[in-house]
């Protein structure tokens, strides 16, 4: 379906993009790091006075939260259908075509591709229209 | 008078509200939906902070209407949490939702003004019953299931509620609802009631359980009320209670792991709402005016940033039909305005400077340093970090930014509705409105504020823990050490009541089944032993059945005298 679609490239598609934003979240975190070094801080504890105290914190506290969230997974991760069975039924939030609305972005909306999941949903949850 | 004073009280509006909804045109309908809560706020902010209303109902003084600064604050952002929910789900046309979302947000805003218990406990129950039925309009078995949890948890909390009213009356005479100590049974029934509400570690899964299998448009309005009602319930009651601090700290940091790790974003959401509570009840335990202060003005800012974020996942899940981090991404380019939206919310729950979250949160966080909590501080920090992390990077990223899974080639819906899109830009201005300009908030909180976020060290502080955190994000997924988005089921606590105590009363009841069984066989075997054995000495040809001879009889006669005889001269 993309194929008869071809879209105008984003800013962000570009494989440079990605790499130019993570260059400039370094660059600024270089500028935090010095900032310590002029910085006088009001503080209650000694160890808020450590050079990069705060940074060096946030990263490893994010890096010990994902590794360890991860471990978790080993134990605590089961099917998608443990408890009972999926239901990806969109009934009671069904389609919405009613009343003042707008097209956030009209042109990115394939109405045809559109059109045909959503017949497909109806077809499958019979009264998916009939409420909000 | 007094009956006027009472329907007048905050709250009423939008539960009288309620029995129109059924009869207005569509076009009324809408309005009034928008109307009432402007009107509650109106009438929020002209009712005199002094105001108390008592009745003496069946020998009881009752106190319906205790109007004072602590309230005031929760009332004024639940009636723009109101509007806001409102206007999101003005398009809606299943009434049921509407008008249960009437009177849960009027019992909710109620409740800030009981006076007493009992008050209280009726308009706690009536959020509980009210609010199931935006999780049960999804109309899925799931949620039918998840639903019917949530009113057990809801209901069993409102009854502790009452216990512990009970117990009051009897220690004390009194039914007012103030400050308590857990060195009672009364207190800690109390403490136990709003624990649970406040989704107390390991009494916090009714939360993560049942608001992602909400409509679309509930969610919003579950994430407001519910849980910050508890929290405000706990300033009143147990304010300085030191207990709280550890368990905000618990609070803070455990659901965060479950964050990263799972899979629906609407349930990433609940895991840090739930951390978010941390903060405030940790506040509260620390009891300071900087504190309280700090958690009523967090609660405020949390109620809006997170019914922007949960607004942001409806839309989406509007559009899409599903909210797995496994199956959405690249959605920035067919809904710019959501992500932007979205990324706002992030940006306030992270607590970034210039955002809502920023100039609340750092007032608890100041309050913990201090108090020289170290160990809470540092959890905190830790917590602060973790939650934008979650929050403030995987949700946009996985929603919006992330490899695009094809989700934009199977939307359900090609329009996010106009009043969607309204109700989450007026969110998100307040977000950075209260961020760039705390002063007004500040105004409304119960104690004077002698606080200033804006500090050198403050900013920096806080931008260095964010943007590092950012660099971990990175730097996991550069390594590929970040746990990718699986279709799965994380186990919770839920677990112990949905898996491990159905299994345990199973094989308990099998036990004792087996045993009864068992029992019910030995005694048959034994009766039918004693019958053979006694059909066997009494049918004919046994020792009992057949005639005896004469002699043998005598002789046992003869024996038993001679025994008789022996025995009187003994």
């Amino acid at each position: 379906m993309p194929a008869r679609n071809p879209e105008p490239a984003r800013w962000l598609d570009h494989p440079g993009s990605v790499q130019r934003i993570i260059n400039t979240l370094l660059g600024i975190c270089v500028l935090l790091l010095l900032a310590d070094a002029v910085l006088t801080r009001h503080t209650h504890f000694g160890f808020e006075r450590w050079f990069g105290f705060y940074g060096l914190y946030g990263f490893i506290s994010c890096v010990f939260l994902v590794r360890v969230a991860a471990l978790m997974r080993k134990l605590l991760m089961r099917s998608e259908d443990y408890y009972e069975p999926v239901d990806d039924g969109l009934v009671g939030d069904g389609p919405i075509h009613d009343g003042p609305v707008d097209d956030e972005c009209a042109r990115d909306a394939p109405a045809g591709d559109a059109t045909g999941t959503y017949g497909r949903h109806r077809g499958d949850f019979p009264g998916s229209d009939s409420d909000g | 008078m007094a009956e006027l004073v009472g329907l007048a009280a905050p709250g009423w509006l939008l539960m009288l509200g309620a029995l129109l909804v059924p009869l207005l045109p569509r076009r009324a309908l809408q309005a009034m939906l928008l109307v009432l809560p402007a009107l509650g706020l109106v009438q929020v902010l002209s009712l005199p902070t002094d105001t108390v209303w008592s009745v003496d109902a069946f020998g009881y003084a009752l106190t319906p209407l205790r109007a004072d600064a602590l309230a005031r604050v929760f009332a004024i952002v639940f009636h723009l949490a109101a509007l806001l929910s409102m206007l999101f789900a003005l398009h809606i046309k299943d009434r049921r939702q509407h008008a249960a979302a009437l009177i849960y947000a009027g019992s909710a805003i109620a409740a800030l003004y009981a006076g007493d218990l009992v008050t209280l406990f009726v308009y706690w129950e009536l959020t509980a019953v009210s609010s199931v039925v935006l999780v049960w309009a999804r109309e899925r078995p799931r949620a039918r299931r998840a639903g019917l949890r949530y009113l057990v948890v809801q209901v069993l909390s409102g009854v502790l509620l009452m216990a512990g009213a009970i117990y009051q009356w009897q220690e004390t005479g009194s039914l007012a609802f103030s400050h308590s100590s857990l060195a009672t049974p009364a207190g800690l029934l109390l403490f136990l009631a709003f624990g649970i509400k406040a989704a107390f570690p390991l009494l916090h899964n009714w939360l993560q359980d049942a608001y992602p299998e909400a409509t679309v448009t509930g969610a919003v309005f579950l994430s407001a009320f519910t849980t910050k009602l508890a929290i405000y319930a706990l300033a009143r009651g147990f304010a300085g209670t030191e207990i709280l601090i550890p368990i905000g700290a618990v609070m803070t940091a455990f659901p965060i792991f479950f964050a990263v790790i799972e899979n629906d974003l609407r349930r990433v959401l609940t895991y840090s709402l739930n951390n978010q509570l941390g903060f405030m009840v940790v506040g509260i335990g620390i009891g300071t005016e900087l504190a309280l202060n700090g958690a009523a003005a967090h609660a405020f800012a949390h109620i809006l940033y997170k019914g922007l974020l949960f607004m942001s996942m409806g839309a989406v899940l509007h559009r899409t039909g599903t909210c797995r981090g496994s199956e959405l991404g690249g959605l920035y380019k067919v809904m710019p305005r959501t992500a932007i939206f979205c990324m706002v919310g992030a940006a306030s729950i992270s607590a970034f400077p210039l955002t809502s979250g920023f100039i609340a949160k750092g007032m608890i966080i100041s309050a913990a340093a201090e108090g020289h909590h170290w160990i809470t501080f540092l959890v905190l920090l830790f917590a602060s970090a973790g939650v934008f992390h979650h929050s403030g990077i995987k949700i946009p990223y996985f929603a919006f930014f992330s490899h695009d899974h094809g989700i934009r080639h199977r939307q359900v819906s090609t329009r996010t509705p106009r009043n969607m899109q309204w109700a989450m830009a007026a969110a998100a201005f307040l977000c950075l409105a209260i961020g760039t300009l705390p002063g007004p908030l500040y105004k409304l909180l119960p104690f004077p504020v002698a606080f200033a976020p804006y500090t050198t060290s403050h900013v920096v502080s806080q931008l260095q823990l964010l943007l590092y955190s950012a660099l971990a994000f990175v730097f996991l997924q550069k390594t590929g050490l970040y746990p990718p988005e699986l279709r799965s089921t994380v186990l919770d606590s839920d677990w112990s009541y949905r898996r491990a105590a159905p299994w345990l009363l199973r094989h308990i009841g099998r036990g004792i089944d087996a045993g009864l069984g068992h029992a019910q066989r030995l005694v048959i075997a034994g009766h039918q032993r004693g019958l053979a054995l006694i059909r066997r000495l009494h049918s004919p040809g046994g020792p009992l059945g057949d005639p005896w001879p004469t002699g043998i009889t005598v002789f046992v006669a003869a024996m038993l005298l001679a025994a008789y005889l022996i025995l009187y001269y003994l």
